[in-house]
C-alpha cells in the first residue's frame, strides 16, 4: 500500500514535466512525419491503403526511423529530464524526509520511469496507427487500410523492442539520480548511441545495450551471430544495472 | 528529541559536529543559534536522517532515529535551507504530492494554504512565486500532516517583516494550540528572542549553550559591564590597583564587570578623590545578540 501511495505521489510530480511533454512529442514524431510524407504523396495515398501489408509496411516505416536513434535518445532524456525533477528543484531532501523506507522510495521512481516508457510505446503505437486512418478521413477516394489489424505481429515486435529498452533505461537512469550534473548522463548516452552505430553490426556489438533496437532490423544480416540470444543480454543488462542502481542508492551518505 | 555525542565530518577535514548533546523538550519552541559555518543545517540534515550518521545517537520520540526512520518520519514535519517544491506544478499540486505520501486528509491542503497566506495562488505554478511565497509554500509542506513536531532551518528566510511577524505567530500558536514541539534555527536572533522557549547555541560543532530562554536571559546580568568615561584611564587603574578586576579600554575608558549600585558609588568617589574626573558611567546593553556574540567568541 505504501508503495502504492508513493507511485501516486511521483506520478503527480511528473505533471507537465519536461519528461511528460518529451514523451508525448517523441511517440508522436515519427508517426507524424511518416503522416505528412504519406499526405504530400497523395496520389500513392489508395493504392497503399488498398495493399495488404499496409500495416506492416507503416510499422516497419515508423520502427525503422524510432528504433536506431531516436527511442534510445529518447530514453536517455527522459530518464535524466525525470532524476532532475528533484536535482533542479533542490527536492532531495524533502522527498528523504518523507516517511517511506528508501526501498520503496527507489522503486516507485523506477516504477514512473518503467511506466513511462510503456505511456511513450502505447501513444508511438496510436501515432502508427493514426498514420494508416487520417489519410481515409481526410480523403474520400482513399479507403481504410485494407489489411486486418495484425495484433500479435505489432504485440511481439513491440514487446522485442520493449525488452531491448530497459537495460538503456536502466543504466540512463543509474547515472541519472547518482550524478546531479544532466550533461553526463546525456553525455554518456549520446557516445554510447554514436558507438552502438558503429558497433551494430561488430561481432561482438552484442555487448553494448544500446545496439539491441537497432540489432532488430539486422537480424537476418550475416554479420549478426544467430548465437547471441540478444533478449537473455538484455534482460541480463537490465537486472544488473537495476540492482546496481539500488544498492547505491541505498548506501548513499548524504541525501540531499 | 535528544543527541548524544553526535558527530560528523565531510571527507577526512575537522568535524562540523563534534558531540553534540542536543534536548528539545517536548512541547517547547528550541532556537538552535550558531554563525554560518558552526554546524547548524549539518545537525538538523542529521536528525532528519539526511546524512549517514557517523557517530553519536540520535532519538526522537523516545525511539532510536537508526531503527524506527518512517516512524519518526511520519511525525516529523521538516524545512530544510531552502524550500523544496516543485517549480513546475501549482501550491495545490505540490501539496498532493505530500498529501499522498502521508495519507492525510485533502482539505488540509487548502487550511495549510489558508494558514500560509497562499489560498489565491490559483493556477500559477510554484517555480513563479516569490522568495517569500516560496518559503511559504516551504512551511505549508511541514505543516500539512499536523506533525507534533518540526524541524525548521530559517523559516522566515526570505519574509518581509510583516510576513515574519506572521509567521512567528503561527509558530507561537500551533506550539501553544496544539503543543507541537519545534526545534528552529535562525540567525535573526531577534526573531528568535521573540519565539523560543529554549536555546541551543553551536560554534564550531560544539553546544556552547544550552537552557532555557529565561536562563540564558539571567547570563546577561552575568555579562554585564560597567563602562568608565574618564579623564585619565591610567591614572584610574593605579586607583583601582587590580581591584575588580578592571581593564583598561582606550586613553578614557576602563570597563570592569558588572558591580552593585553600592560599588559603583564607591569607586565613583574613591576616583573624583583621587583627581580622575568621572564624565559617564553606563552598563552596556546587552541583548541577546550580545551574549550570543560573547558566548561564541568565548
Amino acid at each position: 500500500m505504501v508503495i502504492f501511495h508513493s507511485i501516486q505521489s511521483e506520478w503527480i510530480k511528473k505533471r507537465h514535466s519536461s519528461a511528460s511533454w518529451l514523451t508525448l512529442a517523441g511517440a508522436l514524431f515519427i508517426p507524424a512525419i511518416v503522416l505528412i510524407k504519406r499526405i504530400v504523396d497523395a496520389e500513392k495515398l489508395v493504392q497503399s491503403n488498398a495493399s495488404g501489408k499496409i500495416w506492416n509496411t507503416l510499422y516497419g516505416q515508423c520502427w525503422q526511423y524510432m528504433s536506431v536513434f531516436l527511442l534510445p535518445m529518447g530514453i536517455i532524456l527522459t530518464a535524466s529530464l525525470l532524476a532532475q525533477i528533484e536535482f533542479r528543484n533542490n527536492s532531495w531532501k524533502q522527498v528523504h524526509t518523507t516517511p517511506q523506507s528508501f526501498t520503496v522510495l527507489f522503486w516507485a521512481k523506477f516504477c514512473i520511469a518503467i511506466t513511462m516508457l510503456v505511456q511513450f510505446f502505447l501513444i508511438f503505437n496510436l501515432g502508427i496507427v493514426l498514420t494508416g486512418i487520417v489519410p481515409a478521413l481526410l480523403f474520400r477516394d482513399v479507403p481504410f487500410p485494407a489489411q486486418d489489424f495484425p495484433y500479435r505481429g505489432f504485440l511481439i515486435g513491440n514487446a522485442k523492442f520493449f525488452l531491448y529498452s530497459l537495460p538503456i533505461l536502466s543504466l540512463q537512469y543509474l547515472l541519472s539520480i547518482n550524478i546531479r550534473n544532466f550533461m553526463v548522463p546525456i553525455g554518456v548516452g549520446f557516445a554510447m548511441v554514436v558507438a552502438s552505430l558503429i558497433a551494430v553490426s561488430w561481432k561482438y556489438g552484442y555487448w553494448l545495450p544500446y545496439t539491441y533496437c537497432s540489432k532488430q532490423f539486422l537480424i537476418n544480416d550475416n554479420r549478426i551471430d544467430p548465437d547471441v540470444n540478444i533478449y537473455n543480454w538484455a534482460t541480463g543488462y537490465f537486472v544488473l544495472f537495476t540492482v546496481l542502481n539500488y544498492i547505491l542508492y541505498i548506501n548513499r551518505k548524504s541525501r540531499g | 528529541m535528544e543527541t548524544n555525542g553526535l558527530r560528523h565530518q565531510f571527507s577526512r577535514g575537522d568535524y562540523v559536529v563534534n558531540g553534540l548533546d542536543l534536548r528539545v523538550p517536548e512541547g517547547s519552541i528550541y532556537g538552535f543559534l550558531g554563525p554560518n559555518g558552526a554546524g547548524k543545517t549539518t545537525t538538523l540534515r542529521l536528525i532528519l536522517g539526511l546524512l549517514k550518521r557517523q557517530g553519536g545517537q540520535i532519538d526522537i520520540f523516545g525511539k532510536p532515529l537508526e531503527h524506527h526512520r518512517v516512524a519518526i518520519l511520519k511525525k516529523t514535519g521538516s524545512l530544510i535551507d531552502s524550500p523544496s517544491f516543485y517549480g513546475h506544478l501549482t501550491a495545490v499540486e505540490n501539496l498532493l504530492v505530500f498529501q499522498k505520501l502521508y495519507q492525510c486528509r485533502k482539505a488540509r491542503i487548502n487550511e495549510v494554504l489558508e494558514l500560509v497566506g497562499l489560498t489565491d495562488t490559483g493556477t500559477k505554478n510554484a517555480g513563479r512565486f516569490s522568495l517569500g511565497m516560496k518559503q511559504r509554500l516551504g512551511i505549508a509542506i511541514a505543516l500539512l500532516y499536523n506533525p507534533p513536531f518540526l524541524i525548521l532551518d530559517e523559516p522566515t528566510n526570505g519574509l518581509d517583516p510583516n510576513g515574519m511577524i506572521e509567521i512567528r505567530e503561527m509558530l507561537i500558536r500551533i506550539n501553544q494550540q496544539q503543543g507541537v514541539s519545534i526545534l528552529v534555527s535562525s540567525h535573526l536572533l531577534a526573531e528568535m528572542e521573540k519565539l523560543v522557549s529554549h536555546v541551543g547555541i553551536i560554534n564550531k560543532g560544539q553546544l556552547v549553550y544550552q537552557g532555557t530562554l529565561g536562563q540564558l536571559m539571567a547570563k546577561r546580568q552575568q555579562a554585564l559591564q560597567i563602562v568608565w568615561d574618564t579623564s585619565d584611564s591610567a591614572r584610574a587603574m593605579e586607583v583601582l590597583n587590580g581591584r575588580h578586576t578592571a581593564q583598561k579600554l582606550d586613553e578614557s575608558k576602563l570597563v570592569t564587570p558588572d558591580l552593585t549600585k553600592m560599588q559603583i558609588g564607591a569607586i565613583n568617589r574613591e576616583l573624583v578623590e583621587a583627581g580622575v574626573a568621572v564624565y559617564e558611567i553606563s552598563g552596556n546593553n546587552k541583548d541577546l545578540e550580545s551574549i550570543f556574540i560573547n558566548l561564541i567568541g568565548n
